[in-house]
């Protein structure tokens, strides 16, 4: 194989670690890309594992703490170079850092195909072949059960239509490939192709911006509990997962590192964090954890900001938000203020207008169901209703892909009808691997049936 | 044990035979050319021409590995056309009306000349095979005629039955009886076979024609010929016209109202034709809304008053023809010189052919052209050049000679149709082919020259006009590159404003809003005389980046196509497989695994539970002794 793949390796869900898997030709530039290991001289043995941190593309932003492990060609898994990441486990994360590694010369894979590219590139007992060739096909099996359970409904219909539109399409463009001579096949014109693509490429965009919510079906929403120290964030947190999980005292900055539990709120699935208070740490401790909050907040899909209704003390940190971030302010220890309502409206006025704020006591459990309801309300469970919603990481990356290839046609006014065609089977073959195989063939009988072709 | 007769036994005299032939010959083989009319070589039984989008490249191809097709369409062409000429280079396409007496006695002459050919005029009755090996064949007139090897390149003799109107008869072809018994020693042989049909329209004579009611097509100047083998410039006749004219809503009312006297409608005619191609009368039932089809007049010939009336092939009775076609535009009172007809023949299913064109039940015979359901003088062509190269290695015991859908036409037509259910006779389009940006009729020879050269297909003149062409363009690709247009010419000539200045001509081929046009306009006559080089450097530097991608794309599909399945392999063994997939698999029984893939039914999963077992099974005998060792 010349191209280089990369996926999560583990398994969704809960974990203590997650492992990237990158494999080709690529896979050692890309590390060497994307890791500064903490002892900057250390080379990559291979097989021998190296702590460091994982950078952006512009070598900015640390996205986590990880070890790497290079494992060059011929011995590996795979039989070819390849990488592996063991990175903080939660999809979100591990997501983050795949997000990263796509951004350079390689590709998801596919089901199955680090297995595939073992079996291409080793040959390996019979036993041990069939053993895992079970496990593939399992694999797929299932997949393929999920999928055509989720492609039953509306995003089946949806992805259909989708497809048809592109049959559609094709078949216009390639009969006045192939039949020029012929009366009723007339050249597409500009405006009727712009316009047609116009309409996939509005239904794709959907699609693909529908993930955010079919990630969080998938993998669950990512609320983190932020606010300087001591204003409660433990004993809400305590208070969401009923349960006394997290340690509590009256002492500021007793929770030093975060804390993760899984929570169900009718139905939606809420990984709730529990943070270090942020201020000026004073230990060497209380830094590193304030550090780590730092760095949960830009992996948040909502924080909510925890003040002390009694204190003044107002957190600046949170300025730049994510697109598609959001957050929500919430004012705890009412049980312990006389007038909660005069003490608000004061508060209130350094928050910007339309911000979503609330009133709670962690300790009676006032304003709770208050609470549970904008987080809800922020993840737009409501959407789903409409059940139009990519859920597969997999389905997002292939619609992106024929998006670009789609947009190219948009783009280049002048391009010749043929190599039109070529941007559209890119795109048909990216939905096609998700929907089925468009066969030539469907293509013909399209314009046998639509035109009189009789030269 | 005696000597066969011959090595190779070519029964048909058609597009493919005659091209067997030829290849066969030229690779040193003692040929036998089994024909019943040897007056009627290459006859061109339904349409006067040759090529057209997609099956231009065909002949290009053909051309390019010696073959016949190109040669004798230029030397018989009336009219030269460029189609798609509006459109990218990957389809623009040749189709040259032709002179179908010229067409056929030049390859008659063609055939007579070539060394270690006997055409033997008789009817092959049936076929002699020993343990599952091909001998030789029965004939009519003669005794068992034996030999190493058969190309049974049958056209639509075996047992073709033609309609007129509820008139049932007999017959290959117009005047020529059909070929009884093949089909049935096939069938004891063990092949399933299958009916197909076809059809042609009525003949006219152009006397009673009424130019001035119909528009005239004349071909285009310079007249692009296909063949690349010209030693100087060809001298084309190119003053054939065509004219394009239409049927009336009369024309669709006569034939509705004796819809029940069309063969077609009543049920008389049971095997499929090809929806491509489509008769008059299915015209105007499928399309009833159409108030006019488009109809071509087309030449069959200089010296010949009588014209092929291109789109109104029909099988409705004479009568009904001869009413029918008066209603057309310009034909008010034409006169029918040969009724149209449609005709049923034998194929058979080409699941059971290798893309080498052998068939997997019996070595040594091979089938092509219609007899494997395709259509066309294209398509037969390509297919008895290949039939008649691996007649010859099989011989010789080599490694049959097959080709990449990635690098022609024919291969993907032979891959197409070995993994697909062939159910109305199969045509080439461009849109059959993934890797269209590359195959042109424009780089035909570079794609194939590497085999030309391997199996030794050209003769001392053609391999100097080869080293000549590829000379021209590495000269011509040098010039484009290091010439400089200045800034001056680039504003005044092309609109063009850049920072740096001036550019190379070839940087400036790659603007997009360049024509190629252009640039021969602006360079004057420097490069007129070599346009099919500079033409062919152009595309290249235009389309660099497309092909590039397309290029990563074939690599990786390489990989998979190398990776042959064992012909004993059993699908069903695979769990992982779904129903629908392994019986697919099971009845085609692809040679790789890249054909699996391209199977209807079998989707990627499959591929991945199919690739990982053939490649476990594949390596594991090779690398077994080696491990042991370790």
């Amino acid at each position: 194989m010349d191209d280089t793949i990369a996926a999560i390796a583990t398994p969704t869900g809960s974990g203590g670690i997650a492992v990237i898997r990158i494999s080709g030709p690529k896979a050692p530039e890309i590390l060497d890309n994307i890791f500064i290991p903490n002892k900057s001289d250390s080379k990559p043995t291979p097989y021998f594992l190296r702590f460091g941190r994982i950078v952006g593309q512009n070598g900015s932003e640390a996205l986590d703490e990880v070890m790497a492990a290079y494992m060059p060609g011929s011995k590996s898994f795979t039989g070819e170079d390849m990488v592996e990441i063991y990175c903080h486990a939660g999809q979100f994360l591990a997501k983050a850092i795949l997000d990263n590694i796509l951004k350079y010369d390689c590709r998801p894979a596919e089901a199955g195909e680090f297995s595939q590219r073992r079996f291409l590139n080793h040959g390996v007992d019979l036993t041990r072949l069939e053993g895992s060739a079970e496990v593939v096909a399992a694999k797929t099996d299932l997949a393929f059960r999920l999928s055509k359970e989720h492609l039953l409904g509306a995003y089946g219909e949806h992805l259909a239509a989708l497809r048809e539109k592109m049959v559609h399409l094709l078949a216009e463009v390639e009969a006045d490939i192939d039949f020029p001579e012929e009366e009723s096949v007339g050249t597409i014109g500009r405006d009727k192709l712009e316009a047609e693509l116009d309409g996939i490429i509005e239904n794709l965009s959907r699609l693909v911006g529908s993930y955010q919510t079919g990630r969080i079906i998938q993998d669950g929403y990512r609320v983190v509990i932020l606010g300087p120290p001591n204003a409660g964030k433990s004993s809400l947190f305590n208070r969401l997962v009923k349960q006394n999980r997290a340690l509590v005292t009256p002492v500021p900055g007793t929770t030093r590192d975060w804390l993760s539990e899984w929570i169900d709120l009718d139905g939606l699935p809420v990984e709730l964090y529990d943070t270090a208070g942020l201020a000026a740490g004073r230990g060497r401790v209380e830094k590193a954890g304030i550090a780590k909050t730092r760095s949960l907040i830009g992996r948040a899909d909502l924080m909510v900001v925890v003040y002390d209704i009694a204190s003044r003390t107002m957190l600046s940190v949170i300025e730049n938000l994510r697109a598609g971030q959001d957050i929500i302010f919430v004012f705890n220890k009412i049980d312990l203020v006389d007038k909660p309502d005069t003490v608000m409206a004061k508060r209130r006025e350094k928050l910007p207008p339309d911000a979503a704020v609330c009133t709670v006591s962690a300790l009676t459990g006032r304003g709770l169901t208050e609470l549970t309801g904008l987080i809800a309300g922020k993840a737009g469970l409501a959407d789903l209703t409409e059940s139009l919603v990519v859920t597969s990481y997999r389905h997002k990356t292939k619609l992106d892909r024929a998006l670009a290839h789609l947009k190219r046609i948009r783009r280049q006014k002048n391009l010749p009808v043929e190599m039109i065609s070529f941007e559209l089977r890119q795109a048909a073959g990216r939905i096609d691997e998700i929907t089925g195989h468009i066969y030539t063939e469907e293509i013909l009988d399209k314009i046998f049936s639509r035109f009189c072709i009789g030269k | 044990m005696t000597e066969p007769d011959f090595d190779i036994i070519v029964v048909g005299g058609g597009h493919a035979g005659t091209e067997a032939v030829r290849a066969a010959s030229r690779l040193g083989m003692k040929v036998a050319l089994v024909t019943m009319d040897k007056n009627k070589l290459a006859l061109m039984s339904c349409n006067p021409a040759v090529g057209g989008v997609g099956k231009g490249h065909l002949v290009r191809e053909v051309d390019a590995l010696g073959g016949i097709i190109g040669v004798a369409t230029d030397y018989a062409g009336i009219q030269f056309r460029r189609l798609n000429l509006s459109k990218g280079p990957a389809v623009r396409s040749t189709r040259v009306q032709c002179d179908r007496r010229e067409y056929s006695r030049f390859v008659s002459q063609f055939v007579a000349r070539l060394s270690g050919v006997e055409i033997i005029e008789d009817e092959a009755t049936g076929l002699v095979i020993e343990n599952n090996r091909v001998k030789g064949i029965k004939s009519r007139n003669n005794n068992d005629i034996t030999a190493k090897a058969v190309i049974l390149a049958t056209g639509t003799f075996l047992n073709g039955l033609m309609h007129i109107g509820d008139r049932k008869f007999s017959g290959g072809r117009r005047d020529d009886p059909a070929a009884v018994g093949l089909t049935e020693s096939l069938q004891v042989a063990g092949f399933e076979t299958g009916r197909l049909k076809t059809g042609t329209p009525p003949r006219i004579d152009g006397r009673t024609i009424d130019y001035s009611k119909v528009e005239a097509q004349p071909g285009h100047e310079p007249p692009p010929c296909f063949s690349h083998f010209h030693a100087t410039s060809p001298r084309l006749n190119n003053a054939g016209l065509c004219y394009l004219t239409y049927t009336t809503p009369e024309t669709a009312r006569i034939i509705r109202e004796n819809l029940d006297r069309v063969p077609l409608y009543s049920g008389q005619i049971k095997g499929r034709g090809p929806r491509y191609c489509p008769s008059i009368e299915d015209k105007v039932v499928r399309f009833a809304d159409k108030q006019r089809h488009q109809l071509f007049i087309e030449p069959e010939g200089n010296g010949t008053e009588e014209i092929y009336l291109n789109g109104f092939s029909t099988s409705i009775p004479e009568d009904i023809q001869a009413a029918a076609v008066r209603t057309v535009i310009g034909l008010e009172n034409a006169v029918i010189t040969k009724p149209g007809y449609a005709i049923e023949y034998d194929y058979v299913p080409p699941f059971q052919i290798k893309p080498s064109l052998e068939t997997r039940r019996v070595a040594g015979l091979f089938h092509a052209g219609q007899i494997n359901g395709t259509s066309g003088y294209e398509e037969a062509a390509a297919q008895g050049l290949i039939a008649g190269i691996n007649a010859t290695l099989y011989i010789e015991g080599r490694e049959p000679f097959v080709l990449g859908r990635d690098e022609s036409y024919i291969g993907v037509m032979l891959d197409d149709i070995v993994t697909r259910n062939i159910s109305e006779p199969y045509r080439m389009f461009t849109s059959r082919a993934e890797f269209r940006l590359a195959l042109r009729e424009d780089n035909a020879l570079d794609r194939l020259v590497p085999y030309g050269r391997k199996y030794n297909l050209y003769s001392d003149d053609e391999l100097a006009l080869i080293a000549r062409r590829e000379k021209e363009l590495e000269e011509t690709v040098g010039y484009l590159k290091s010439t400089k247009v200045s800034a001056g010419i680039l504003k005044e000539q092309f609109g063009l404003e850049t920072k740096k200045g001036s550019m190379t001509i070839s940087e400036l081929m790659c603007r997009p809003e360049v024509e190629l046009e252009k640039i021969l306009s602006w360079s004057g006559d420097g490069f007129r005389d070599r346009i099919e080089v500079f033409e062919k450097a152009y595309i290249l530097l235009k389309y660099k980046g497309y092909l590039k991608k397309q290029e990563r794309e074939i690599e990786r599909r390489r990989r998979l196509e190398g990776i042959a399945i064992p012909s004993d392999f059993d699908y069903s063994s695979l769990t992982g497989l779904k129903k629908e997939a392994t019986e697919k698999l099971n009845r085609f029984r692809p040679f790789t695994v890249g054909q699996a893939g391209r199977i209807e039914g079998v989707t990627p999963s499959d591929m991945a539970v199919l690739t990982i077992y053939i490649s476990g099974r594949q390596k594991r005998p090779s690398k077994g002794v080696s491990r042991e060792a370790e």
